[in-house]
């Protein structure tokens, strides 16, 4: 079996708009396979818009990416789907549906990403689940639930579909500091199963506490910390 | 305990009421048009010419103008058997002094009246022209003294049906697009109210026509639900006006009617998957942050 050393991410002289507005100019950076990436840079910099042009919910103009084999840059509207199933996304504003369990809400997810098979579905939910430590929650509802273990439940949302990369924007924002501690140690356990992570922050904490590559957003350029 | 509300509640009811109003609407026009249809073509069934005939005329004579009439392709027929009527100068002195109430072979001394021959004129020449071209191909017949026939009748027949033709089918048109534009709205907002859910499925990369589908398969459920509605109120409508008014049994067609109401159903369906198709087109177009 052949294994492909191609980056997950790769971004060549590209341009981060927000509506008219252009936000990040000439961003060139790669994010390999199983590398764990911090996103820094003042509220404002352009991080989250960087992040949304990676799972193509902002259109890349100028420039070129290439995101889990899909190039942004030629990437038709009806192909989107098919890349973000191959990226988990983890954001505050995308929440959990208060009005299921944990275990409808993944089902939810899997049913919508093409599988059919319920079996599958819940040998899937119970793997995911383990992997962020919540194997008992199944069939409690998002309200029933602490801060921390509602993001580990996103977390393995996130995860279903086995993803390429996983995209965290603020991922402990809500989190008191020993919580987010833990979520950072879930994170890092994806990561060391071979996950990509970029994961923007404001938390300087976790650079200390778990050191990684470092790309920081600041006058409309993204360098290396 | 009362019912919980699930996320991105939908209108249903909203939408399932304004359906059947619109569909009622729609097809009560329709049910005024076949009506009056049927009136129109009841009057022109019945639109006679009379040939009157020279009083010299012979009986062989009149014999030969029959025939000759019969043959005329604008005759009605009835069961292959052309619908012209003789009627001699008695009968129609005995018809016009029951009409009158006046004997006048009393004063005159003898009857002035014509035989003639009572004429039913196919309906597709019911205009003044055809007819009045009927009238000159039958005055060139030996032995024709006159033809008669109720002029500017058919005209004005048809100048008022073409008028409430318009009339309704304007109504019925501004009412369709009027009800189109408001189901729009309200699938929009119900499917604004499931931004949430349409965003959550965008997100974990459900295709469009994933996202699409249990929408759809709601707009033409409840189109259905409209359409039956209106269907049972229409026909409802139908049994209390037969009842209550007279004579209009007779206008009745039932296998256009059901044309009419089975038409209403195609409608309703149609105008719920085809308005949620173009709102729900629109959404997934948006970026994402643009549903909030």
């Amino acid at each position: 079996m052949e294994f492909s050393t191609e980056p997950v991410v790769t971004l060549e002289r590209a341009d981060i708009y927000q509506g008219q507005k252009l936000v990040l100019a000439d961003v060139h950076f790669e994010v390999n396979k199983g590398e764990f990436v911090f996103l820094i840079g003042r509220t404002g910099s352009g991080k989250s818009s960087l992040l949304k042009t990676l799972y193509a919910d902002l259109w890349l103009q100028t420039g070129s990416a290439k995101v889990a084999g899909y190039e942004l840059h030629k990437i038709k509207r009806s192909d989107v789907p098919y890349l973000r199933r191959k990226i988990g996304i983890v954001f505050q504003d995308f929440q959990l549906l208060t009005d299921r369990s944990v275990e409808d809400n993944l089902t939810f997810v899997l049913r919508a990403t093409g599988w059919k098979n319920s079996a599958d579905i819940k040998k899937r939910i119970s793997e995911v689940l383990m992997q962020v430590g919540l194997g008992t929650s199944q069939k409690k509802l998002p309200h029933q639930l602490s801060g921390g273990e509602q993001q580990r439940v996103v977390i393995a949302r996130a995860m279903l579909n086995e993803p390429n990369i996983l995209l965290a924007d603020e991922p402990t924002g809500n989190l008191d500091p020993e919580v987010g501690d833990q979520i950072m140690q879930v994170f890092q356990t994806i990561n060391n199963a071979g996950t990509a992570i970029l994961m923007a922050t404001h938390n300087y904490d976790f650079l200390k506490n778990f050191p990684a590559r470092i790309l920081k957003c600041e006058n409309g350029e993204v360098k290396e910390a | 305990m009362p019912k919980k509300k699930k996320i991105g509640s939908y209108p249903n009811v909203m939408i399932v009421v304004s359906l059947t109003a619109a569909l009622f609407l729609i097809g009560f026009c329709g049910m005024l048009v076949i009506q009056s249809k049927k009136l129109v073509s009841i009057i022109r069934q019945n639109i006679e010419v009379r040939i009157f005939l020279e009083k010299t005329l012979s009986d062989p004579g009149r014999d030969s103008v029959l025939q000759i009439v019969q043959q005329k392709a604008f005759v009605q027929t009835n069961g292959g058997t052309p619908a012209v009527t003789f009627v001699s100068k008695e009968e129609a002195a005995k018809e016009f002094m029951e009409g009158t109430k006046e004997d006048f072979t009393a004063f005159l001394g003898e009857n002035p009246l014509r035989d003639s021959y009572q004429v039913k004129i196919q309906e597709d020449y019911f205009e003044e022209a055809k007819l009045k071209l009927i009238k000159a191909d039958l005055e060139t017949i030996n032995g024709v003294y006159e033809v008669v026939y109720q002029e500017d009748l058919a005209d004005s027949i048809n100048r008022n049906i073409t008028k409430l033709y318009i009339v309704l089918s304007s109504f019925a048109l501004v009412m369709l697009i009027i009800i189109v534009l408001l189901i729009n709205n309200t699938i929009k907002l119900a499917i604004y109210s499931q931004r949430f859910l349409i965003r959550s499925m965008q997100l974990v990369g459900a295709t469009n026509g994933f996202i699409q589908q249990p929408f759809l398969l709601r707009g033409a459920t409840q189109g259905l639900v409209g359409g039956i509605m209106a269907i049972i109120l229409l026909v409802v409508l139908q049994q209390v006006a037969i009842r209550n008014i007279e004579g209009l049994s007779m206008l009745q067609e039932y296998d256009k009617l059901a044309f009419l109401l089975a038409s209403l159903l195609l409608l309703g369906v149609a105008i719920g998957i085809v308005s949620t198709y173009q709102s729900l087109a629109r959404y997934l177009k948006m970026a994402l942050d643009d549903l909030y």
